[in-house]
This record gives structure tokens, C-alpha cells and sequence, in this order.
């Protein structure tokens, strides 16, 4: 008896480190980390302090929002068959361009996701990608979308790649617009297209924070 | 034509992998696009001499941790083969036309009658209506879920209708908010897509917008689903008498209504796509199956 007791001791303590050191659940689920992100963002947009303040509100969300997605994965997802033929460079330059895009487009636009609820649905995991299905709620005015993001595991972060929002895939929909413009005229076109729309949205947007529209 | 070529492209990137793609292709019909684990580690052995080359020639920089680029871009091809289904579009010309008179129809016509209605109304005035409106359009929906075998779902809607007409007069949603009846889209062409008819080749009506062959069938058979078309019927069309006037009222209303409650989504939308009418093409083909799929 008096042998076995020490033994006893170092298993369970052995165990107890391994526990401590590995906790059960340190890998957040996706749902959790997407809410977790979500909520950060919804929390900002009905901040009262920040109320008269659009651009800080902007960068604040555009900060979070940009740290929950696999730009690589949406990049290579938007080429499609295009992307192997980009040279390193392109592949860079590609997705910088994207990011600015979507960034440019949406930012301006958040407010009006400040009165919406999101309500977290069923989560399906499959190896390294999961779906994480949610409905968006206006209560007001009684709309309900159902948004789905698409995620990709990442070490122990779960990042999304798409958002799926009433059955429309938002990087098969860029695919399609993009895959257009390359085989209609070339990747070139392409690039110069997406500059120039950067362009467009920055003239709109100054032009209706000076007041103009 | 482009669709061609995008084909020629695809089959030569994946000449080795077809075999594969075909099995992936099964797998991943039933709607999801993650390939199981089986198939990836076989498309990793088949891809593998392809993509140490591409990775050997240098990759971008990466700022966040990453796995083998190797399984991601192996895993991702067979994502690209099945997704690649897009509508046929042969009257594309014509679509493109239609498409820029529609967008001037919405700049000059619609937009500026939505934002006088908007002006007028309260915006709890005109979400009342839109449940109105919805209420009276009840029979399409439910005569599509029978037509579909939809029994569960032609109660609802037959339950909502009651519900909604008697305890919110029409104007309020009474049935999703205390008893969580959800109304059920369907329609016609939805019907003919659950059984299998395919979608045929995309089309833009002046004024009704985007549509496909199947859908367009669709709308004529709701045409004849709606009671309004048989009060008062002054028009003879052989077998039927209708009368279509209070049905382009309540569908004008509905229009108008609508756009005064979703103002600045068209405008947003366009911004947000490097070709508007590619992206609307493809949004309505992909809500569409996803909404059969229901």
C-alpha cells in the first residue's frame, strides 16, 4: 500500500498538469468565435459614445472584421482556375485590391446593421472547414436574412472564407463577375477594372461625407 | 462563348485529376462544397508533383499561420469544377440591353415614385401594407406547396392566411410572431424546378427583371393561381374570362411599396460588383436553387 501511494500521487498529478496545460474546449467552436466577433462588432455600431462618430466606428469594425478572414483562401477562391497562372507578385497584389474593394463597399455601409439582432443557428463541422448558419433579424421592419459563413481552421482560429447569404455565395458571385472580365479581355482588364471602382467608391464616399449627394 | 473557353482552361489545369473530380463531383452535389477527408488525400497524391512546382516557384508572403498550401489548393480544385455551373446565357446581348433599361426604368421612373411614397407614408404604415399584400397572395403560395407535396407547408400557409386575416386584419404578421408560422416561398417555377425541370436560359424582362426560361413558365402558371383575375373578368382567352386590372394594381403597389422599404439595396449592390450584371445573374441563379432546394 504504502509503495503504491507515491505511484498514485505522480498519475494523478501527471494528469492534473496535462489538464491545466491543455484545458478541455481551448479551441473555441466557430459559432463562439464568430459570435464572439460579431457581438464586438454590433456592440460598436450601437455604442452611444461613439454615436457622431462614423469614422472611427469604420475603422474599429473594418479592424475586427479584417482579422476574421483567410484572405489567401478568399484570393485564390475569387481567381479560381486564374490563380495558378498569377505570378507571386499578382497573387499579392490580387488580393490587396479584393481587400481594399470589399473593405471600400461595405464600411460605408455598416450603420445599418446597427439595429439588427443575429440569431446562431446550427454549426457543421468537416475537418479543417465548417458552416456556421445565422439569421439576421430587423424586428422593425420584420426582415430576416439567413446568413451562412463558410470558415476554415487556422491553427486554433477558425477564419471565414465566404458568407453565404440567402443562398448566394458572395465569392461565387466575385468569381463569376471576375472569371467575365478575364476571359472577356484579360486578367490586366481585370486589375485595371478594380482600380477604377476602388476609385469610383472613394469619390462617392468623400463626396457624401462633404455633404454633396 | 466565355464559357467555352473557361472549360478549355479547366480541363487543361485537371487533365490528371478528372477521374477524381467526377467521384468529388457526386459527393458534393447534395450541397455542401467540403470535399470528405478521403477524397483530399487522394487529390493531394494526384496533385502532388502540380503543386510542388507551383510552391517551389515562391509564394506570397503570409502574415498568419498556415497549414500545407499543398492540401488547400488541392482540396479547392474539385470546389472549382462543381461550382463552375453557372446559366446559360446565350441571349446575353439582349439580356445586357434589358438590364441597362431596367437599371434607367429604376433610376427614373421607380426610385423617385418609391421616395415620394416614402415621404408620405410611415415606415410602420408600409410594412403593414407589405404583410397585407403578402396576405392576399396566399393562394399562389399554398396552391405551389400542394403541387409540390408541400402538405405541412399549405397548412401553414392556409393558417397564416386565417390567422392573419382575422386577428391582424391583414396587416399584421400575427401568425410568425405568436406562433412561429413562417410564410413559405413558392412558386410556380420553383414547382417545375422540384420536379426536375431545368432552369433553361436566363432571360431579363424589361420591367420584371431577371428570369430564366423555366421561371418565366412560372410566372405565366401564377398568373392563373391568382383569384383576383377572375372577379369581374371582362376579358376572353378562350377558355377563361379575367380581368387583370386589380392584379396590376396590387402588383404596382407592391413594387412600389417594397422599393420604398429596401431603398439603396439596388444602389449598393451595384456598387459592390466589378459587373452588375453578371453579379445579378448570378445571385438570382443561385437564390433560385437554393430556394427549390427548400
Amino acid at each position: 500500500m504504502k509503495k503504491t501511494k507515491p505511484w498514485i500521487t505522480c498519475i494523478i498529478s501527471f494528469f492534473a498538469v496535462l489538464f491545466w496545460v491543455f484545458p478541455a474546449g481551448a479551441a473555441a467552436s466557430p459559432t463562439e468565435q464568430v459570435k464572439e466577433k460579431a457581438d464586438k462588432v454590433l456592440k460598436i455600431l450601437n455604442d452611444p459614445a461613439l454615436k457622431g462618430n462614423k469614422e472611427k466606428r469604420r475603422q474599429m469594425v473594418t479592424n475586427i472584421v479584417e482579422t476574421m478572414i483567410d484572405w489567401q483562401e478568399v484570393g485564390r477562391r475569387a481567381l479560381a482556375v486564374h490563380w495558378k497562372k498569377r505570378t507571386p507578385q499578382e497573387k499579392e497584389e490580387f488580393i490587396n485590391l479584393f481587400r481594399d474593394l470589399l473593405k471600400r463597399t461595405y464600411s460605408e455601409k455598416l450603420d445599418i446593421y446597427a439595429g439588427e439582432q443575429i440569431a446562431y443557428g446550427s454549426e457543421t463541422i468537416e475537418g479543417n472547414r465548417a458552416v456556421v448558419k445565422t439569421k439576421v433579424i430587423n424586428k422593425k421592419k420584420g426582415e430576416e436574412y439567413i446568413v451562412d459563413y463558410r470558415l476554415i481552421k487556422k491553427g486554433e482560429k477558425w477564419l471565414g472564407y465566404d458568407v453565404v447569404i440567402e443562398g448566394i455565395s458572395a465569392v461565387n458571385n466575385y468569381r463569376i463577375q471576375f472569371n467575365e472580365v478575364i476571359t472577356g479581355s484579360s486578367y490586366e482588364a481585370l486589375v485595371k477594372r478594380m482600380k477604377n471602382r476602388e476609385f469610383k467608391i472613394k469619390e462617392s464616399a468623400k463626396a457624401s461625407r462633404e455633404g454633396k449627394r | 462563348m466565355a464559357f467555352a473557353d473557361v472549360r478549355s482552361v479547366c480541363a487543361q489545369e485537371v487533365s490528371e485529376q478528372e477521374s477524381v473530380l467526377k467521384d468529388a463531383k457526386v459527393h458534393t452535389e447534395a450541397g455542401e462544397t467540403k470535399p470528405p477527408a478521403e477524397l483530399s488525400a487522394e487529390m493531394e497524391k494526384a496533385g502532388e508533383t502540380k503543386e510542388k512546382e507551383a510552391t517551389a516557384a515562391g509564394t506570397p508572403d503570409k502574415t498568419q499561420e498556415k497549414e500545407e498550401i499543398g492540401d488547400d489548393e488541392d482540396e479547392g480544385e474539385d470546389d472549382f469544377e462543381e461550382e463552375m455551373e453557372t446559366l446559360a446565357d446565350p441571349l446575353k446581348p439582349f439580356n445586357r440591353l434589358m438590364f441597362e433599361v431596367n437599371d434607367k426604368l429604376y433610376f427614373y421612373v421607380l426610385k423617385p415614385v418609391a421616395l415620394m411614397y416614402e415621404a408620405i407614408l410611415p415606415e410602420q404604415v408600409r410594412v403593414s401594407l407589405r404583410n397585407a399584400i403578402s396576405n392576399l397572395t396566399t393562394p399562389v403560395r399554398l396552391v405551389n406547396c400542394l403541387l409540390q407535396g408541400k402538405f405541412e407547408g399549405a397548412a401553414i400557409e392556409y393558417s397564416r392566411f386565417m390567422v392573419n386575416t382575422v386577428a391582424g386584419l391583414g396587416f399584421f404578421d400575427v401568425a410568425k410572431k405568436y406562433h412561429n408560422l413562417e410564410k413559405q416561398n413558392e412558386d410556380f417555377g420553383q414547382t417545375l424546378g422540384h420536379y426536375g425541370v431545368k432552369e433553361g436560359f436566363y432571360i431579363v424582362w424589361p420591367v420584371f427583371g431577371p428570369s430564366t426560361a423555366r421561371d418565366t413558365l412560372g410566372m405565366a402558371g401564377d398568373f392563373f393561381a391568382d383569384p383576383f383575375i377572375y372577379v369581374n373578368p371582362t376579358r376572353d382567352l378562350g377558355m377563361v374570362s379575367i380581368n387583370t386590372d386589380i392584379r396590376t394594381g396590387i402588383n404596382t403597389t407592391k413594387i412600389v411599396n417594397e422599393t420604398s422599404l429596401t431603398l439603396g439595396t439596388y444602389e449598393e449592390f451595384k456598387e459592390s460588383s466589378i459587373d452588375p450584371y453578371i453579379s445579378m445573374r448570378n445571385a438570382y441563379f443561385e437564390n433560385r436553387k437554393s430556394k427549390i432546394k427548400k
